[in-house]
């Protein structure tokens, strides 16, 4: 039902030309064979279900009772329960792979960081947090030197019942190829690289592997006589790697935290249950006793892309590690981080999963927006110390990479140059940063001679490290575009949000890398690194003739009466009021640029959209920074990201992007590195305003799902005390509110088609005309078929969200699916009611 | 929906006793000495601090006991004190203990008078002795037939006439003419939320009204009830002292799990753990007794974290993402969990699910409230949701009364409407009518349009016939 | 001459009332649109009605659910 959808509304926008864009700005285009280069490896969907066939049966009968029924298969109550499970802190599905962590448990902690590299974290709320075992979690555990058995030996110490068959099968299938073997840059030669020499034999056996080996003679000259030796090495460590601003040896163990706890026996008991999981981890970095040895063999520079291709096709994907420290082609970048700068617990941690054996590991860190993912990038580079193209996703958030490169980093700044539609800058010197946005990039069409001059000098060079931000914002084909034109050693790709139904995620494990590391939110915010965030959900009601009209009109029209009900408008100038008079500095986002203006000017506040041109944009960006009159301002969809506006301290949405958990947790970024957020007793708050009875409802309860799961709560305000004693209030008479009725009913198609060209960011720019085209591929029919079951309605791939079961909730539900209709708005709101 | 209220205690329904029911149960040590222990803390303290004086005191007296913001609390119990009839007032306006109370509460106290009432513990051994484990097992075993019954069980036998007597007349289940057996009412359902105790006292309450329509002595039912509040676990007690009416009610209570009774006629009777906290006010109760008879090795270790985690308060853990994760392998609970949550996996000794709105609708139409939702949630909440304040996510309890409000947007009412009044007269004379019989739903004057209930229709209409044909008359 | 019609009164807030409206532009069963929130219906159609307006309104319902759970 929805195969149309998308494509047809990418199909139009793609039409509309931005009042931003500029020549280099168009469609991405997608060659057949880039698509063929791509493969993800079979067992990337293998399900833990298909392999449970086994327990169906077994000596369940005789234990069934009349509850069971209500659990359908998964009534686990044949799994036996260990007798000390009591000090064993989780449950394991068989079903599913899902796990149950009781996080008061005192090993709670230590169980987390196991279960955080093993698994993907589903909930994390206050007692009880749950994970989820999936091929791309364990590919993401075994890169980071965790051992098939050792995986499930902890696992089985955690657990309170025996780990399932199908689990111990499912750990077993999806590690026994995965991050076995490793792409690898060493003193400027590939090598396939593993610590198992019979799958480089096997892989060897393999025709077009085999093809793109290189020999060599006694005197390290290319020989062509063939010998089958494996060279060998000992097993690289990060013994002596130093990553500037974390201390080498100090200790990692939590702090006092489990003493407070529990008593001392227990503590020890917890410890000698959990030596093997401290032990993996320190696997990286200390294993001197026994200098375990790695083989290798060395593969020709051209082949390099097909025997990736080929490796995935046999479910071997190997894992890209650079051996910076080796490479001595590619010159040295002048870089390190100033003695001032300090990394936080959890920043170092992710680091030394990216680092962990003194190689650069490509892969994907995962951390809230405002818990200094920029510092990551940063310290990253800072380590590798090479030519450096960071790639984001507006212009603005170019400028402020450069910024915080200046700020944080000793690098000169004639070494670090800015590509975008304006700026085409070159570093001087061998080595040097480039700062771009995706869309500079992956554009390959009609670039201007300066562009394709700058572009060529990306092409044709070696890149030491690439940096993504915000990764999950990207279309997919984009990033298929950018990760295969420009040749890098190490990519790291960071990101706020892993919404995980978004198949893109798929893509980016294996064009970026693994999941090294994921925060967790709520454990971040009570030791204060990040703000502590009120959420609140205001109910507006609709005035009955806003009403009447809503139930007449069709999808978008809808979509323009619930924003602009003057209710909301109400509740809107109240919020605005009540904490401005608070000192606080409030954004006030609106994906609606229709409804944005209109906001604005009636409320009198500065906006931001998408039309808004550059030097304007710095200007009310500077004013609501420094200036203490300006404390409020609008802002359209280009804020949702990359804007880092840290005075400000509530966010109020009044029109949103449909059901989008991202962006939902994309803007409670916004205000979650508040400077003021380790002041006393300080909230920072986040409202989203819904009219009540629309479809807006449902929305925002989608909207708010992957914060909940992170452990935030949205409280419902059904009234909003006083409001109508404000003597300023907006549109208080019928007249005033039927003039505005009037208005938005003549508001005409143009007028919204406009609205959603300007809501376009650079981002948004890059259609997905090429997804329609891919979704006909023969081979990625596979995840076709889901694609075509999508839903979330927007209007580009940047926003759009899949639904993976045929049973997701939009199959039953049309209201999900805009359809043809382009329109896009979701509001969603929150709020936060103040005692 | 009308909420139907469960009695906590029995005080609802001793008020309405009559005051010679009163001088009755005061006769017995054991019955005073229970009624006491059902006061309020204050109430409790003020008959302690009153009970050996023989002159009447003086209200003002009284107060001066306690701060100014505790005088509400002392007003709610000197309220309660009088309906029970424990206070009297004096024609000289003072206050005094019932004289009878104090003879027997002093005799309770002190050892005094007629021992009995606190029942004979028998002389000679029992040779089938048992023990409190055993006591334990049968009392949830009992109690919790009658409560796999109404969840519509399959598997454990029918429980006796009298209880399934007593499960119609309360109304918890009813008959339906086209099918056979019973089947649990939107009361039943309610009734599973409770907590034990709860459930218990509203069950004997139901069988003092029954044995009210049996001819049998209240004032033996009760007394008896109050005595086995005052016995001793694990120990057994003879028959003897009983009267003839309650040792026919031991056989009811055995039923319910509330007394053992080895065989029927046997002359020495255990109260449970069901009997002996009815009146101690602790909610020490048996759900946490009812194990799966897997008899693993594990299902040792269970009873103990069960215990532990009873003696805390609770086996629920409820998320700010809805999500519920119960510590429990009772089917029962498990079956009362899924009257309001979306379950979905069961470990041995652990249930997750998820409160949705369609799971909590789902509630409401068999008649639970939303109310009811959250006091079972926090009632049974697990000790480690009570390090927290507030105990239940404010948001969670929030959305679901959000929930149950937006099912009451619409309220109808069939009714008549009246239109078309030629004369103002008219309309007023009839609108002050039907306001004066408070049927009057709905009017406007200006329009001269009122609706009114259905059922006043025919008297609506006589009076307006008859006025109009009046002015005729007259005009 | 005064009038008496038989019918059901419906009180109800002002979006349900729009809703009522709404349906009645389609399927006329209002008596009477007496204010805001109350209207008088035929009695035939309470039912129907009520079945209407939680069709409408459980569209704007979100419910959580695992798409993949098959009890769903």
């Amino acid at each position: 039902m929805t195969s149309s959808g998308p494509s047809a509304a990418s199909q139009k926008k793609r039409k509309l030309s931005d009042a931003e864009s500029s020549d280099e700005d168009s469609d991405v285009q997608l060659d057949l064979n880039l698509q063929n280069k791509l493969y993800v490896p079979r067992h990337a969907n293998l399900d833990p279900s298909s392999l449970n066939s086994t327990h169906h049966g077994i000596g369940i009968e005789g234990q069934k009772d009349f509850v069971s029924h209500i659990f359908g298969n998964e009534d686990y109550t044949w799994l036996p329960l260990k007798n000390d499970h009591k000090s064993r802190p989780l449950w394991i599905s068989p079903e599913n792979g899902h796990i149950i962590l009781e996080g008061f448990s005192p090993i709670a902690e230590q169980a987390q960081d196991f279960l955080v590299a093993i698994s993907e974290p589903v909930s994390r709320p206050a007692h009880i947090h749950e994970y989820k075992l999936t091929p791309y979690s364990l590919y993401a555990a075994v890169s980071v030197g965790l051992e098939t058995e050792d995986i499930i030996e902890v696992l089985n110490r955690l657990s309170k019942v025996p780990v399932p068959e199908s689990i111990t099968k499912f750990i077993r299938q999806c590690t026994l190829s995965y991050g076995k073997v490793k792409l690898v840059l060493k003193h400027n030669r590939y090598y396939v690289e593993s610590a198992h020499p019979e799958t480089l034999q096997m892989l060897l056996k393999d025709s077009v592997i085999g093809a793109g080996r290189v020999y060599r003679d006694e005197n390290d000259q290319i020989t062509t006589e063939q010998n089958s030796a494996l060279t060998v090495s000992s097993k690289p460590t990060g013994k002596d790697l130093t990553i500037p601003g974390i201390q080498k040896g100090k200790d990692t163990k939590p702090d006092g935290l489990n003493e407070k706890l529990t008593a001392e026996e227990q503590k020890k008991e917890d410890e000698k249950l959990f030596g093997a999981v401290v032990a993996i981890d320190k696997e990286d970095e200390d294993d001197d006793d026994e200098a375990e040895q790695v083989h290798a063999f060395e593969i020709q520079a051209d082949h390099v892309e097909n025997i990736k291709k080929r490796c995935n096709e046999i479910d071997y994907p190997m894992l890209e590690e650079y051996d910076f420290r080796n490479d001595t082609v590619n010159p040295n970048l002048e870089i390190d981080l100033k003695p001032i700068t300090v990394i936080r617990p959890y920043q170092e941690k992710s680091l030394s999963k990216m680092f962990g054996n003194g190689r650069a590991r490509s892969g994907i860190i995962v951390l809230p927006c405002g818990a200094g993912k920029t510092l990551v990038g940063i310290t990253a580079a800072c380590t590798i110390k090479k030519s450096c193209l960071v790639l984001c996703t507006s212009s603005v958030s170019v400028m402020q990479w450069k910024q915080q490169f200046l700020q944080w980093s000793n690098i000169k700044e004639n070494q670090i140059a800015v590509f975008t539609s304006d700026q085409k800058e070159r570093f001087s010197g061998d080595a040097g940063i480039v700062i771009s946005t995706y869309s500079m990039v992956a554009n390959k069409r009609k670039r201007s001679y300066d562009a394709q001059k700058m572009m060529d000098f990306l092409e044709s060079r070696e890149w030491g490290f690439l940096l993504l931000d915000e990764v999950h914002v990207v279309p997919a084909n984009m990033f298929r575009t950018v990760v295969t034109t420009i040749a890098a050693h190490a990519k790291l790709g960071l990101t706020a949000t892993l919404v995980r139904e978004d198949e893109k995620i798929d893509d980016l494990n294996f064009l970026i890398g693994p999941k090294l590391y994921e925060a967790n939110w709520m454990d971040l915010a009570s030791k204060g690194h990040i703000a502590n965030v009120q959420c609140a959900e205001v109910w507006c009601p609709m005035t009955p003739e806003f009403y009447a009209e809503y139930l007449l009109e069709n999808t978008r029209k809808r979509t323009l009466l619930y924003v602009m009900n003057p209710r909301k408008f109400q509740a809107c100038q109240y919020l605005i009021r009540y904490h401005e008079e608070r000192g606080d500095k409030i954004i006030v986002f609106s994906d609606n640029v229709h409804a944005l203006v209109e906001y604005a000017k009636k409320l009198q506040k500065p906006y931001i959209y998408g039309g808004t041109g550059q030097q304007e944009r710095m200007r009310i960006l500077q004013n609501f920074q420094y200036n203490p009159i300006v404390n409020t301002i609008f802002l359209s969809k280009v804020g949702d990201t990359s804007i880092d506006l840290p005075e400000a301290t509530c966010l109020i949405q009044i029109s949103s992007h449909y059901g989008s958990r991202r962006q939902e947790a994309q803007r409670l970024g916004r205000i979650l590195r508040a400077k003021r957020r380790n002041d006393e007793g300080f909230n920072a708050f986040f409202y989203s305003l819904v009219s009540k009875d629309t479809q807006e409802m449902y929305y925002s309860t989608k909207r708010q799902q992957f914060l909940i799961d992170q452990g935030y709560a949205f409280k419902v305000i059904t009234n909003l005390e006083g409001i109508d004693s404000d003597p300023t209030l907006v549109f208080k008479t019928k007249n005033e509110q039927l003039d505005l009725l009037k208005s938005v009913l003549l508001t005409n198609e143009a007028d919204l088609k406009d609205e959603d060209l300007h809501e376009m960011d650079d981002v948004g720019r890059i259609t997905d005309r090429k997804v329609a085209a891919k979704n006909r591929l023969p081979g990625l029919v596979r995840r076709t078929m889901t694609t075509s079951k999508s839903l979330a309605g927007g209007d580009n791939m940047a926003y759009m969200e899949y639904s993976r079961s045929s049973g997701g909730q939009f199959a039953k539900n049309p209201r999900g699916n805009p359809g043809a209709s382009k329109e896009h708005h979701s509001l969603f709101k929150k709020h936060l009611k103040r005692k | 929906m009308s909420v139907i209220n469960f009695k906590t205690n029995i005080y609802d329904y001793l008020e309405t006793l009559p005051i010679f029911t009163f001088q009755r149960l005061f006769q017995k040590p054991a019955t005073c000495l229970a009624i006491f222990r059902l006061l309020p803390a204050i109430g409790r303290q003020i008959v302690m601090s009153i009970l050996y004086v023989e002159n009447p005191i003086s209200l003002k007296d009284i107060q001066s006991w306690v701060y100014k913001d505790g005088h509400k609390k002392l007003q709610e119990a000197l309220h309660k004190l009088s309906k029970l009839h424990i206070l009297e007032e004096t024609p000289e306006k003072g206050l005094i203990v019932n004289s009878t109370f104090r003879l027997e509460f002093k005799n309770a106290l002190s050892g005094g008078g007629e021992h009995q009432s606190f029942g004979l513990p028998c002389a000679t051994v029992d040779k089938h002795k048992v023990d409190i484990a055993f006591l334990d097992h049968f009392a949830s075993t009992q109690w919790e037939a009658i409560l796999h019954y109404m969840v519509g069980t399959t598997m454990t036998k029918r429980p006796s006439r009298g209880v399934l007597n007593l499960l119609q007349k309360s109304d918890l289940m009813n008959s339906t003419a086209s099918e056979s057996g019973l089947h649990i009412t939107n009361k039943g359902f309610q009734f599973l939320l409770q907590d034990v105790n709860t459930q218990v006292w509203a069950f004997l309450l139901q069988y003092l009204d029954m044995a009210e329509m049996l001819k049998m002595d209240l004032v033996e039912v009760l007394n008896f009830l109050f005595q086995l509040g005052s016995l001793e676990l694990g120990q057994d007690y003879s028959v003897e002292t009983l009267t003839e009416t309650q040792q026919q009610m031991l056989e009811d209570l055995g039923d319910y799990g509330i007394v053992y009774r080895r065989k029927k006629g046997s002359r020495r009777f255990y109260p449970t753990r069901l009997a002996t906290t009815l009146t101690s006010g602790t909610s020490a109760l048996v759900t946490s007794l009812s194990k799966k008879e897997t008899g693993t090795a594990a299902s040792s270790a269970m009873i103990a974290a069960a215990e532990e985690s009873h003696d805390e308060g609770g086996f629920l853990i409820l998320e700010t993402n809805y999500r519920v994760y119960a510590y429990t392998e009772s089917p029962l609970q498990i079956a009362v969990l899924n009257l309001f949550i979306q379950l979905k996996s069961r470990f041995p000794n652990m249930v997750s699910g998820v409160i949705t709105r369609e799971s909590v609708r789902n509630a409401f139409l068999n008649g639970i409230t939303a109310d009811q939702i959250i006091s079972y949630l926090q009632t049974h909440a697990h000790p480690q949701m009570r390090k927290r304040a507030p105990l239940l996510p404010l948001t969670v309890v929030d959305q679901i009364r959000l929930w149950e409000m937006e099912r009451n947007r619409v309220e109808d009412k069939a009714a008549y409407l009246y239109k078309d009044f030629n004369v103002q007269a008219d309309f007023d004379a009839a609108e002050k009518y039907a306001k004066d019989l408070d049927v009057l739903l709905w009017s406007n004057s200006k329009q001269r349009k009122m609706v009114i209930a259905q059922e006043a229709h025919e008297t609506l209409r006589t009076y307006i016939k008859r006025r109009l044909a009046g002015n005729r008359d007259t005009g | 001459m005064v009038n008496a019609v038989t019918g059901v009164l419906i009180e109800c807030d002002t979006t349900v009332k729009a809703i009522i409206k709404n349906l009645d532009s389609k399927h006329h069963f209002i008596v009477d649109d007496l204010d805001d929130t109350h209207v008088f219906i035929v009695s035939t159609w309470v039912e129907r009605l009520k079945s209407e307006l939680e069709r409408l309104l459980d569209e704007n319902a979100y419910t959580i659910s695992d798409p993949k759970d098959p009890k769903n």
